[in-house]
């Protein structure tokens, strides 16, 4: 078993017995990146020099005897290029920030570096996280490395890409409809959204504000609790964070059984078009559940599925079309040259790509005067009716079951409208517009091996029953294999 | 609700600061008719008695006191300007000539 193979937990255990230095971890990660990138493309900045001089200063504190930082260390992890991180540009999939150079670390990064984990590099997402296949991005789009033809899914498709590749054990992604769940169920690992407000964003190139939240992408759930565990603070300079972490969440995976738990099948999805094997796997894990002793029922989410996704399209744009509006080449970032200072807003602005300039068009309609009422304000009443039926949900059940996606994960070009690209995340959605949290997990592979998924929804900060859940589902379908679809081009 | 038509469209642009070539202004229209027809769905159910900003979860809003802190980054986030001069930020003509 080579190096890059090994979970997370696995090599941080090895380097604090001495047993590797973490130098070693380090080549053996980038020469599985140098391997595949060439196909892959999942990075948009890699760091083999920042990363090597990383590991020879861990290395040199270890042999001079220095307390160890921990849990993560030498652990190599990946950061989707929304997190701000000095030394290397964060350019948001985008040209606007194509040579921008942060002034400072995002929370998550020094969190992170903290615990003893080494950053690889910068991964590939849709530009400014908007997208459900990483086409978007102004630097090409990234393969999936389960089969090249295919799409990693978005929008944080590079940091998916990464994690099924083996080019690090863990990666750092941000979901705002879905672009952590979204891409690991197609590159098929586990990625988890967690409780809006557990994570810091401080740092965090920002799309919905509302919407936002950073989460992990892991081969192995025990990665997966390790993150949350290094993550999870009550940040001051992230007004949203909270201080409600709640107990260790490596300590929720020894969960033996799940007697006692009510798990909710939704009902509606029923009618929904989903591919037959997704509602298959959502029916196995469903009698996996029941198998461990927990009981099932069904529930209704009736507006989550029927109204969601137009809520989150008026929501998610409206809050980007305002948050964007700082992308005017002024203080930062690309300016075009221009006479006057209106021509140089619009001829900067320019620069935005097709979806990013839609979903800023649809957010000013909705705002405009006029049209609020009809649209911001329902959609706001709206989101408040499915925050009500999922509390009324969770009165009935402790988590609930569902797939991430309805379909498969689909060919590079074959899905272009926009409007279809948004239904990727019908069941995904609704989880942000209530602030939940929710975990995509690998749930085996089809006959053509593309991977299948199931997410596990629960009420705000949950996150230890999930994990509970997580870690049984994670015994009957297993782990995810490492992708191997470069070492075969 | 009304159709939105190109003038729309470039009305939008206009507000937002985005530039749209003639082309581009077609597939918008085109775009937003499919999104709000999508968001029309909505008028089916009645949300007349629904508090819109009522249920937000006021933990996610926290208020903290009005105390000024330093920053030590102040020449690092000037030197992101693409067009400096000293302190200051150079920018094109502001006014339009008479």
């Amino acid at each position: 078993m080579e190096l890059w193979e090994y979970p997370g937990w696995r090599i941080a255990q090895f380097v604090s017995r001495r047993e590797l230095s973490v130098e070693d971890v380090v080549r053996s990660h980038l020469g599985r990146i140098s391997c595949c990138e060439p196909q892959l493309r999942a990075l948009i900045t890699p760091m083999e020099d920042a990363a090597l001089e990383r590991a020879q200063r861990l290395d040199a504190d270890i042999q001079a005897g220095k307390e160890l930082p921990s849990p993560l260390c030498g652990v190599p992890v990946i950061l989707k290029d929304n997190m701000c991180f000095q030394g290397a540009p964060t350019t948001c999939g985008s040209n606007m920030l194509r040579e921008w150079h942060p002034p400072y670390n995002a929370s998550v990064v020094e969190y992170l570096e903290e615990a003893g984990a080494v950053i690889l590099g910068k991964a590939n997402m849709d530009e400014f996280a908007m997208g459900s296949s990483t086409e978007n991005s102004a630097f090409g789009p990234t393969s999936n490395p389960r089969n090249l033809a295919l799409v990693p899914g978005g929008s944080s498709g590079g940091s998916a890409a990464s994690v099924a590749a083996g080019y690090c054990p863990i990666a750092l992604g941000s979901d705002t409809g879905g672009s952590i769940r979204q891409p690991a169920a197609f590159c098929g690992v586990h990625g988890m959204k967690p409780t809006y407000g557990l994570i810091s964003r401080y740092g965090l190139v920002a799309f919905a504000s509302s919407l936002d939240q950073i989460g992990p992408f892991a081969r192995d759930l025990g990665d997966i609790a390790l993150t949350l565990d290094v993550l999870s603070f009550k940040d001051p300079r992230d007004a949203t964070s909270s201080p409600r972490k709640n107990g260790r969440y490596l300590d929720a995976l020894e969960r033996s059984s799940l007697k006692g738990l009510r798990i909710g099948l939704v009902k509606e999805y029923e009618g929904e078009k989903i591919d037959p094997r997704l509602e298959a796997s959502v029916v196995h894990a469903a009698r996996v559940c029941q198998d461990a002793g927990a009981e099932i029922v069904h529930v209704s989410l009736k507006n989550a599925i029927s109204y969601g996704l137009a809520c989150y399209y008026i929501i998610a744009p409206a809050e980007a079309s305002s948050n964007l509006a700082r992308y005017d080449g002024v203080r930062y970032g690309f300016r075009a040259p221009a006479e006057t200072l209106i021509e140089q807003y619009c001829a900067t602005r320019r620069e935005f790509g097709s979806e990013v300039q839609r979903r800023i068009l649809a957010g000013t309609y909705v705002l405009s005067s006029g049209y609020y009422d009809a649209y911001y304000l329902t959609a706001q009443k709206m989101r408040q009716r499915i925050c009500y039926e999922f509390d009324q949900a969770f009165h009935d059940v402790d988590a609930l079951l569902m797939p991430t996606t309805p379909t498969l994960p689909f060919a590079k070009g074959a899905v272009t409208s926009p409007m279809e690209m948004y239904l990727q995340d019908v069941f995904t959605l609704p989880v942000n517009l209530a602030g939940l949290p929710a975990i995509s997990l690998y749930a085996g592979m089809t006959e053509e091996e593309l991977p299948l998924n199931v997410q596990v929804v629960g009420p705000r900060w949950s996150e230890t029953t999930l994990l509970g859940v997580a870690s049984m589902l994670e015994i009957a379908f297993g782990t995810p294999p490492i992708a191997k679809g470069c070492d075969n081009a | 609700m009304a159709e939105i038509t190109q003038k729309d469209v470039e009305h939008m642009a206009r507000l937002a600061r985005l530039e749209v070539s003639p082309e581009e202004t077609e597939d918008l229209v085109q775009y937003f008719g499919d999104i709000l027809s999508s968001f029309h769905k909505l008028g089916e159910v009645d949300l007349s008695d629904v508090d819109p900003f009522g249920m937000e979860n006021a933990e996610a809003r926290p208020l903290r006191e009005d105390i000024l802190s330093r920053d030590d980054r102040r020449e690092a986030i000037l030197e992101q300007v693409p067009l400096r001069e000293g302190d200051y930020i150079r920018v094109p003509r502001i006014m339009e000539e008479a």
